[in-house]
């Protein structure tokens, strides 16, 4: 198992959809490296190392009897505690104390099951339009993907790309220059904004319009785009849960205001497609890990918002995905 | 290769015998190393896959004349090993050099075993095989993700009848286990008279409890006979460790009683069997057995375990253990 990231534990790490964790149905996961079994019962929601203590075996294969989870082999008992409240065999001896796994914070948001793996969790990311009914909103994902966390970040932050990976879409060929923007570092994070792109279709209406952005980065692996196109004011959060150093799952997040005669699966449609173009030119990114150290690759003055991420990312300590 | 100091003088199985018939030729792998087997006019020979010339694997290529012939330049090795015949110089004596890397073959219970370096014993005993009171039926290879030690434990393992094998070996409403005594003998483990309650334990469909006694012969071979008045079920469980990852489980079934039930239906039992075991044998972590009983947790129920634990660290294995 690779070493725990000091950082990235403490977040909250999208793992699952709720529909696919219905009540006594546990399944497989996979979070910084470890194993993880997800299980639910009376609506509530467990993520466990995926590890029966007794003989190593996955609970993930194992089944839920009375709001508990059983270990397949010898059906050892865990009840929602991860404690072992029954060993079959030996049915009237308590079980030991060492007889239960390793339980992490675990819930719902979204539609989506998040879990942390530390006793401190951060506060889960916000996506304030989910919930207003003045907006659309939508999820996507998991969008599995060959590569690290903070190189799908860093290309969600990434101007220069949109002219080529997403020509006709979010910018034009031979129209590529990127104008002066402003990045800050604040305590919170890496911000980004006066970014002014003329694009074909910013947001899925087939209009095209001057595209004004504003970007968030929140956590290593959480980022926010503000998206202002004509009327419409399009915004994403983008989440990357670190499955292993160079795979991931991408979750995303949006919501339109605006650009009403756009029909949703229109929106649906348009936001994979995007994600989709971006997917094997992350994939094919080397070294799978982040360099930290900005001597590593080269950067110019369109860059600026990664070089900060960098920074930020250098600053707070994180290992996992980063070299 | 790997180079395990018990399991490099242990033998073990690479092919079954009656599957190769003159001029047959196989690959096969064991500890790391390919393997060729093959069979002449005579016996049965294995060597390591390769032909000294251009390291082609010689499993590719065929018998003829009794020699065995390299699919890439036709040189020709006769049984002893020995290069007979070089096609590009037929007048040039080979040089002594070119002589197949051969190992040693014993043919038991129709199996073919092979030891990579100075055999340490014989392979193990299974009387069943020559006992004309028993109907030995093989089974198997089952092909495991997983190494020798975490898939014999499993063999040696009867509590977890009641829910890999619901229905079958166990039942999970008779799950509680009596207590039982396992001991380290001069040649292996033995826990005798394990009672266990099953569903249908001789076809008849009435549940019964029914008498386990199991032995671990070599680290990676293990037996079990299962009594029910004077029926007797044995079964032998013969791990080849194929690499780091993988296994080979090669099976003898052996019973005293019925006789008529036709050996392709007890096979099909088993197989379903083993197709239970094996999503979990593979999913156990660490892959490799801990011998420190710290490691993971044990109860009364595991002294089979345990004993066998002991014993492998005791003898110094080092594959598959950690």
């Amino acid at each position: 198992m690779a070493k725990p990231d000091p950082v990235l534990i403490h977040d909250w790490h999208p793992l699952a959809r709720v529909q696919d964790i219905p009540e006594g149905r546990p399944a497989a996961a996979r979070l910084l490296g470890e194993d993880l079994v997800l299980w639910s019962s009376g609506g509530r929601f467990h993520a466990w190392r995926d590890l029966c203590v007794h003989r190593g075996s996955r609970l993930s294969i194992g089944k839920v009897t009375d709001g508990c989870l059983q270990c397949p082999y010898h059906g050892w008992t865990y009840d929602e505690a991860g404690v072992c409240v029954k060993i079959p065999a030996h049915p009237d001896q308590k079980p030991p104390a060492r007889a239960r796994t390793t339980v992490y914070h675990c819930r719902e948001a979204y539609g989506w099951v998040w879990a942390c793996m530390s006793e401190t969790p951060n506060a889960l990311p916000e996506f304030p339009e989910w919930g207003d009914p003045g907006v659309r909103t939508f999820a996507m994902g998991p969008y599995a993907l060959e590569a690290g966390g903070p190189r799908i970040i860093e290309n969600f932050l990434d101007l220069a790309h949109l002219s080529v990976v997403h020509e006709g879409i979010l910018g034009v060929e031979g129209k590529g220059e990127i104008g002066r923007y402003t990045v800050e570092t604040r305590p919170d994070g890496v911000y980004a904004s006066d970014i002014v792109v003329w694009q074909p279709d910013p947001d899925g209406s087939g209009l095209p319009a001057e595209a004004h952005y504003t970007y968030r980065v929140i956590r290593p692996l959480t980022a926010y785009l503000n998206k202002r196109a004509g009327k419409s004011v399009f915004t994403m959060m983008i989440v990357a849960t670190p499955v292993d150093e160079a795979r991931s799952h991408a979750w995303i997040l949006f919501s339109m205001k605006g650009a009403d005669a756009t029909p949703s699966q229109q929106l649906v449609d348009w936001t994979d497609r995007v994600f989709l173009q971006d997917k094997p030119v992350v994939q094919s990114q080397r070294p799978e890990l982040l360099p930290l150290d900005l001597q590593a690759e080269l950067h110019l003055n369109c860059d600026r918002t990664s070089i900060a991420y960098r920074q930020w990312l250098n600053e707070l300590g994180v290992g996992f995905g980063t070299s | 290769m790997i180079d395990d100091p018990v399991l490099t003088r242990d033998w073990h199985v690479v092919a079954r015998a009656s599957e190769l018939a003159p001029g047959d030729v196989r690959a096969s792998r064991l500890l790391g190393v390919d393997l060729v087997v093959w069979r002449g006019d005579g016996g049965i020979q294995v060597w390591d896959d390769l032909c000294v010339h251009r390291g082609a694997k010689v499993s590719g290529g065929k018998v003829k004349d009794g020699c065995l012939q390299c699919p890439y330049h036709g040189w020709t090795y006769a049984a002893s090993g020995e290069c007979v015949r070089i096609p590009a110089h037929p007048d040039q004596k080979p040089p002594p050099r070119a002589h197949a890397n051969t190992h040693p073959v014993r043919i038991a219970y129709d199996l073919v075993w092979t030891c990579l370096g100075e055999p340490s014993g014989e392979p193990p005993p299974f009387p069943e095989w020559a006992d004309p009171a028993y109907r030995s039926i093989p089974c198997g290879p089952y092909a495991f993700k997983a190494l020798g030690p975490r898939v014999i434990e499993n063999f040696l393992d009867a509590g977890h009848f009641p829910f890999v094998h619901a229905g079958f070996l166990g039942d999970p409403a008779h799950a509680e286990m009596d207590d039982y005594e396992a001991e380290t003998t001069a040649t292996g483990v033995i826990a005798r008279d394990i009672p266990i309650w099953q569903p249908d334990p001789d076809g008849t469909g009435r549940p019964a409890k029914v008498l386990y006694t199991y032995e671990a012969l070599r680290p990676l071979t293990a037996r079990f006979t299962k009594a029910q008045g004077e029926q007797r079920f044995s079964m032998i469980d013969i791990v080849t460790p194929v690499d780091e990852g993988h296994s080979l489980a090669w099976a003898i079934m052996a019973m005293n009683y019925a006789h008529d039930v036709p050996a392709q239906k007890i096979v099909a039992f088993q197989d379903e069997v083993t197709a239970q075991d094996l999503p979990i044998v593979e999913s156990q972590r660490p892959e490799m057995l801990p011998l420190d009983l710290q490691a993971e947790l044990h109860l009364r129920s595991d002294r089979t375990a345990i004993a066998y634990r002991k014993w492998l660290r005791q003898l110094g294995l080092k594959y598959g253990t950690a």
